[in-house]
């Protein structure tokens, strides 16, 4: 797609030329203990994925709420990751179940109020386990790159404004 | 061309002749049965026009919008660069507005463009801004009290052309220089009023002078006791039921409290705010002085009544009933200052 | 909703003013408009009737929390009991904030009414849509009932399946332009009984400042939601709503009938409702003592769409 690629407003507009792809800006947010350090190991064996996730490390999925998902939409990100340990497997024993209780519903009601739930990933992802990883991110970054820009949760040029 | 008619089966056309000349705002129907101010699109014709009965909404964010970009900031070469953001000044016309409404513009405009310092958004928008009013014959609904605000249904103020429903037509009449300009847009639908039309516009204005119909009322002496009340209970009482939800203060057609916030991309913006939020008048030291949802409201109907006319010689209430109508908790204006104690 | 219900509800209201000392009975009075009556003679204006629409558990959440602190040799205050007339949604929401243990079920004194509908006045004398097929007519908590208990309906979910059907682009038209109607004056929020964080997210800057915050604290504060009233701010405004919603929205209706707007909003809270029965087999304040759905977490959760 051709002019710029500007994921909301306050992010800066990267121009594109003609024919080139749509790269999506994804935030993913992984646990300290499990996705995070995948993350690192398939980095470690080089492991290609795609560039476009910009990591938010946190010590638990269960921290994440609602709204920052919410608010990493907002400010531009055309998807959303979060990753955490495999049920059982969390750290802080049940950080974890916690998360998927609380974001599950997330999805269904952005489904209901027809934004592409494929903008809202959510992946367990253990330590030793930086293949799947790399594939998840894979996954996210095809998925959403097949929706386009966020513009839902973006507001145009305002009136008045230049 | 003052006094003349329009037929009432000729205001699509009406409408259709101002829109060429200007942008053409008139109460419509909307999807959820509410009417209100919509900007009429170029065929003026197909929108469903309302212009009986009190609209929803008053025009007040036309002139003062909800949300609005005051201007935008970046930093260029190491330096700031402010730009004032451009108001809407297309020139436009609000069609069908009651006199209600067209006091409360009157007001509006003294607090915006009276005293010393003028704002300038709505100074631009303002000038271009003329105000099509159609009179009221008493009460459009129970909640209608006007009279007790200073105003009446066929009030002129605050209006630029006055339309007098005398049965198959309004009797038109400009009344000031920008309202006598724009009828020359409409030219080709005005006629020459009859005796018989003049004679009952004549009377609507007679029967507006002396407020017949309205049962709804505010009397003054309930009004003076309002000096007194202030350290009253009576308010804490009264605003038991109150939700503090905001609603009176946003459809209210003189309110126009407002904060200033600094948005995401550099972007400094005006919106509406309400004495009745949570956080309304709280300082930075915590302290709020109107924290109580008993100050609040005494607050608003003190602004609206007491506060206003000792400052600027007016209610600010223009007697719309509007609040009384909206309050999901049935709170009522007339009632909590008719028994103030 | 006869006066046989009217004659009951003042008797009881009055006995339990005198044997329990409440400091007030909270009720409707026969035009629909919520009374807090504290004496025999105020308490002789409440009824019950097709005007009852208000939902009075915020008011009594008020009066109670209002009398909590400490006094200044730093004992807590004693709270003198508060009564409520409840039709069966109003209840559902109290039993909630029983079980969340907002309030103590010694601090209140419930006279449930069985309720079979009330009128919605933009509807020209018709039900409130939610009325006329309703699941929770009944009080699921009380002291004493004001009538006899009614049969209730299976709760109907046909318009929330209806919007689940259309395709992604249809259903972001309809809430498209909902949103856009929406003028964020926090109606919704505030008339909702399980809504009482004194701190709300959603508020223009989401910190009540007390003495002690610090500049740092309040210069670094996110702002969740901006001022503008825009679509995409409207749409994270009910967005962030129903999260915190979840296993406690009992679906009253209070934030529809609230709108100033008219924004079908019952259309999000039945949705919830629906997913939390569906996803989770969960009941918002089914029963005394239940745990809320989220502070609960299960090993046994299904894992939907998570990868």
């Amino acid at each position: 797609m051709s002019g710029s690629q500007a994921a909301g407003k306050g992010a800066e507009a990267i121009p594109c030329a003609e024919g080139e792809q749509f790269e999506p800006k994804i935030v993913a947010f992984l646990c300290n203990w499990c996705s995070y350090a995948g993350a690192d190991l398939a980095g470690v064996s080089r492991l290609q994925y795609p560039t476009n996730i910009r990591i938010v490390r946190v010590m638990c999925s269960g921290r994440i709420s609602p709204m920052l998902v919410l608010r990493a939409l907002k400010d531009g990100a055309d998807g959303v990751l979060v990753s955490g340990c495999h049920p059982g497997d969390c750290h802080y024993l049940k950080g974890n179940l916690y998360t998927r209780r609380n974001l599950q519903l997330l999805r269904s009601m952005i489904e209901f109020m027809g934004i592409e739930p494929d903008r809202f990933q959510m992946s367990w992802v253990s330590a030793s386990e930086g293949g799947k990883f790399a594939d998840v991110v894979k996954t996210t970054v095809e998925k959403v790159r097949k929706l386009g820009p966020n513009k839902k949760f973006t507001t145009e040029k305002r009136e008045g404004g230049e | 061309m003052s006094k003349s008619i329009l037929k009432k089966d000729k205001v699509a056309e009406a409408l259709s002749a101002l829109g060429k000349v200007s942008v053409v705002y008139a109460p419509v129907k909307n999807k959820r049965g509410l009417v209100e101010y919509k900007e009429l699109g170029k065929d003026a014709s197909t929108a469903d026009v309302r212009l009986d009965g009190k609209p929803d909404t008053p025009p007040k964010a036309i002139l003062f919008p909800q949300t609005e970009l005051l201007l935008t900031y970046k930093k260029e070469d190491g330096e700031f660069v402010v730009t004032p953001a451009k108001p809407d000044d297309r020139e436009k016309v609000i069609f069908g507005v009651k006199p209600c409404d067209a006091i409360g513009i009157s007001l509006m405009d003294k607090v915006f463009l009276g005293g010393k310092f003028t704002d300038s958004y709505y100074k631009a928008r303002r000038e271009k801004v003329t105000i099509f009013t159609i009179a009221c014959d008493g009460p459009l609904d129970s909640y209608c009290f006007c009279p007790s605000t200073g105003g009446r249904p066929a009030a002129t103020d605050g209006s630029d052309v006055m339309m007098y429903d005398v049965g198959d037509s309004y009797f038109v009449d400009g009344i000031t220089d920008k309202g006598k300009k724009a009828l020359e847009a409409l030219k080709g639908q005005l006629g020459k009023p009859t005796a018989e039309q003049e004679k009952r516009k004549e009377e609507i204005v007679k029967r507006s002078e002396s407020a017949e119909g309205f049962t709804r009322k505010i009397s003054d002496e309930a009004i003076a006791k309002m000096d007194t009340s202030f350290d009253s209970k009576y308010w804490d009482d009264v605003a038991r039921r109150c939700l503090s939800c905001g609603a009176c203060t946003y459809y209210c057609p003189t309110c126009h409290c407002f904060d200033i916030n600094d948005e995401k991309g550099g972007e400094r913006v005006r919106t509406w705010d309400s004495c009745q939020f949570a956080i309304f008048t709280m300082h930075t030291s915590g302290h709020n002085p109107r924290a109580i949802r008993g100050q609040k409201l005494r607050n608003r109907y003190y602004h609206k009544f007491k506060y206003s006319k000792d400052n600027i010689g007016r209610y600010l209430c223009v007697g719309c009933g509007r609040c009384i109508a909206l309050c999901p908790a049935s709170l009522d204006i007339t009632k909590a200052i008719n028994e103030v104690k | 909703m006869s006066d046989l219900s009217d004659e009951k509800i003042r008797e009881e209201a009055k006995k339990a003013l005198r044997e329990k000392g409440l400091k007030c009975v909270i009720g409707w009075n026969a035009e629909g408009t919520p009374t807090f009556a504290s004496t025999a003679e105020e308490i002789d204006k409440l009824a019950f009737n097709k005007s009852s629409v208000n939902n009075l558990v915020p008011y009594l959440t008020y009066e109670i929390r209002s009398q909590r602190g400490k006094t200044r040799d730093g004992k807590d205050k004693v709270v003198v009991p508060v009564g409520i007339v409840v039709r069966g949604c109003d209840s559902k929401a109290l039993l909630l904030l029983l079980n969340e243990k907002i309030l103590a079920r010694s601090e209140v004194f419930i006279i449930g009414v069985p309720c079979t509908g009330v009128v919605d006045p933009h509807a020209g004398g018709a039900l409130f849509r939610k009325c006329v097929k309703c699941a929770m007519r009944n009080p699921v908590v009380f002291d004493v009932l004001a009538s006899d208990k009614v049969q209730e309906d299976e709760k109907d979910y046909s318009e929330v399946e209806a919007i689940e059907r259309m395709s992604q682009e249809e259903r972001w038209a309809l809430w498209e332009e909902i949103l856009a109607d929406c003028i964020r004056c926090h109606a919704c929020k505030r008339s909702c009984p399980v809504c009482y964080c004194d701190e709300c997210l959603l508020d223009p800057t989401d910190v009540a400042v007390k003495m002690d915050t610090s500049a740092e604290e309040k210069a670094y504060r996110p702002r969740w939601v901006e001022r503008s009233v825009n679509v995409p701010e409207n749409l994270v405004y009910h967005l962030a709503r129903l999260p915190h919603l979840v296993g406690r929205c009992v679906d009253c209706g209070e934030c529809e009938r609230v709108c100033p707007r008219r924004l079908p909003l019952r259309l999000l809270t039945a949705k919830l409702e629906k997913d939390v029965k569906d996803i989770f087999d969960y009941e918002a304040a089914k029963e005394e003592g239940q745990k809320p759905l989220i502070a609960m977490s299960c090993m046994e959760d299904d894992n939907g769409f998570i990868m």
